[in-house]
């Protein structure tokens, strides 16, 4: 009789709808997905008076980068000038840019980030994901000051950015749309957030890694695709 | 209650368990045409090369059983031991934009942990946080990679598929030379080469959850007398995160080595 | 100036795998150190540096009870880069000045005082090794 009561228990968590809504299938957000003229819902950041007084020194820092061909890191990986390779499996999300990067693993196996004490910092920062439904909240700490820093909208990244991301599928997995928003106090007076909405490329890409990103490519990642206003 | 009637309400029980795993529930969402993930074989993760005891890393990446290798071969390989032992051992050759990315050889038995990302249709493998090699699953073939629209990487191409629970990859389309002055043209496991001529089967599959083996087979006429296989073994680093190298630091003062050549 | 034979191998096996183009062949070509000799080395750390292409650990072994006299003097032992040397457990706090330590390594050939670090003991007798490469008797660890 107690046997019988505990899997009545049981089937009744089974049942209740947050655990078999836990069961259901994931969205698989692999794929080749590119950014058009319409894929960018991107509002001005509010700085902080500091943040505004080092623009010249980060951007030039930012070509300097570019010019030695250092990995470049978030966000410029998500902004890259050919399509990005999205390689999603169960525990991890694998992103690959052409440009000169380390790929970016975001983990969905319920990892904590690491200590602060044993945080390295990284141009892609260590991401964590979990799932709202059918939204990958995605969550990043621990950026260097290596790479390509600034952030569309205005500002940059540092060791003290945090970046929260949604990723969702649009359009019966047709697009992707990531909203990003980034934290930090030392940059941004209110989280600063913005949207790409990718298209998933037409037929199947081969990426061709560069070692550098040519001279004349360099200035879209100084300075950004056209801002909405 | 009776025992048979206490059998059937546990029978019974156990059905209802069931029905409710499989069921949707009212108002769960319904599953859309986007793609779901898969269930694939679980090579996803970082997996470290186990040195069975060669006491260091040169010894190591010899230590395979000896290929047959062509004469020629064998006199290039003692010109470049040759060389190092005389102090060539710093890389010479000019840093170049469109010198070949990567070296599959070299990252498969390196002593950065190999980082799977397994999905649908291509894995990534990659040196901790590094360049990704790319393994295509999703059925296509092979470019022609004596095309000049060919660009070469030092991972050349390679595609997959699954065999049961292995995942077989074989690869072409490596370049005839990378930008290494010391070797340039890439050197396998034993003293072998990786180039344009040369194809490699690699079979990956798990011991168990955390022991991958791959076995490697490199195959060139213009190399090996007969097809060269070795296996390695990789146990998972449990929730590890990659490492990104880099870092640009000049050491502060003289050290041991050498500059790198810029 | 100490000898100029550049070891750099290690490192640049890392960028051959991690971003740059040129291949890291040697990672490996350690001809300029005795790689079949182990040296035991006690001393203190005077300098740590957790830098590429190689992390450098400076020691000063001093004389006393179970210190081999060949290895007394100031020391420049060669590790990997941050990025091999971390995947063995290794980080930028490992090691700081004033720490003693305890370290196995493979002398220079020319008989200048630098070493290429294969492994150091800690306090609770386990290794941390430089890379992969174990002896024999810790093949599996």
């Amino acid at each position: 009789m107690r046997t019988a009561t505990v899997i009545l228990a049981a089937v009744v968590a089974a049942s209740s709808p947050s655990w078999v809504r836990a069961q259901a299938p994931r969205p698989d957000f692999s794929g080749y997905w590119e950014l058009r003229v319409d894929s960018f819902h991107v509002p001005r950041a509010a700085l902080t008076a500091q943040a505004a007084g080092r623009l010249d020194e980060q951007a030039a820092r930012d070509a300097d980068a570019l010019a030695r061909c250092v990995p470049i890191g978030m966000p410029a990986v998500m902004d890259d000038r050919a399509p990005i390779d999205v390689r999603h499996a169960p525990t991890v999300m694998g992103i690959v840019a052409p440009s000169p990067s380390s790929t970016r693993h975001i983990y969905t196996d319920g990892r904590p980030h690491p200590d602060e004490d044993e945080l390295e910092g990284t141009t892609n920062g260590h991401s964590s994901g979990r799932w709202e439904g059918d939204v990958l909240v995605v969550d990043t700490v621990g950026f260097s000051e290596r790479g390509v820093t600034r952030v569309p909208g205005g500002g940059f990244r540092t060791p003290r950015s945090r970046l929260v991301e949604r990723y969702r599928l649009l359009e019966n997995g047709r697009r992707l749309s990531v909203v990003f928003t980034w934290t930090d106090p030392g940059v941004f007076q209110a989280p600063h957030t913005y949207e790409f909405r990718y298209y998933r490329a037409a037929r199947p890409r081969e990426p061709r890694l560069t070692n550098c990103i040519p001279d004349q490519e360099r200035t879209r990642f100084l300075t950004g695709r056209p801002e909405a206003k | 209650m009776t025992p048979a009637s206490r059998r059937l309400v546990f029978a019974a029980t156990l059905a209802a368990v069931a029905a409710a795993l499989g069921a949707a529930p009212a108002g769960a969402q319904q599953p859309s045409a986007a793609p779901t993930l898969p269930a694939l074989p679980s090579l996803s993760g970082l997996w470290l090369v186990q040195d069975p005891g060669s006491n260091n890393w040169s010894a190591w990446y010899n230590n395979v059983p000896a290929p047959a290798l062509r004469p020629e071969i064998v006199t290039d390989n003692d010109a470049i031991a040759a060389r190092e032992a005389a102090g060539e051992v710093v890389n010479r050759a000019p840093r170049r934009a469109d010198c070949p990315v990567g070296n599959l050889p070299m990252m498969m038995a390196s002593s950065p942990a190999l980082d799977i990302v397994a999905a649908r249709d291509e894995v990534l493998m990659a040196p901790e946080s590094g360049r990704a090699r790319f393994i295509y699953t999703d059925g296509r073939s092979h470019p022609n990679t004596k095309d000049p629209a060919y660009v070469p990487s030092g991972f050349g191409h390679s595609i997959g598929r699954w065999e049961g629970d292995t995942l077989v990859v074989d690869t072409i389309g490596f370049p005839p030379r990378v930008c290494d002055s010391r070797r340039p043209v890439m050197v396998t496991p034993g003293g072998g080469r990786a180039k344009e001529t040369t194809r490699l089967v690699e079979r990956f599959r798990l011991r168990d959850p955390d022991t991958l083996e791959v076995t490697f087979t490199w195959d060139d006429a213009t190399v090996f007398l007969k097809p060269h296989t070795y296996s390695y073994t990789f146990k998972r680093v449990p929730f590890g995160n990659p490492v990104e190298g880099g870092g640009d630091e000049p050491p502060p003062r003289e050290f041991i080595t050498d500059k790198v050549a810029n | 100036m100490r000898a100029v034979v550049g070891g750099c191998a290690a490192a640049l096996a890392v960028l051959g795998g991690l971003l740059w183009a040129p291949p890291a062949v040697a990672h490996h070509s350690f001809t300029m150190f005795e790689m079949e000799k182990d040296v035991t080395y006690r001393g203190v750390v005077t300098e740590y540096h957790w830098i590429n292409p190689h992390v450098h650990i400076t020691i000063e072994v001093k004389p006393g009870a179970g210190v081999d006299p060949a290895t007394v003097g100031t020391w420049d032992i060669e590790g990997g880069s941050t990025t091999i040397m971390g995947r063995q457990g290794w980080t930028r706090s490992t090691f700081k000045p004033g720490d003693p330590i305890t370290l196995v390594g493979h002398p220079l050939r020319n008989g200048d005082k630098g070493a290429s670090l294969f492994y150091a003991i800690m306090p609770d007798g386990k290794r941390l090794y430089h890379d992969i490469a174990r002896p024999k008797d810790d093949a599996g660890k």
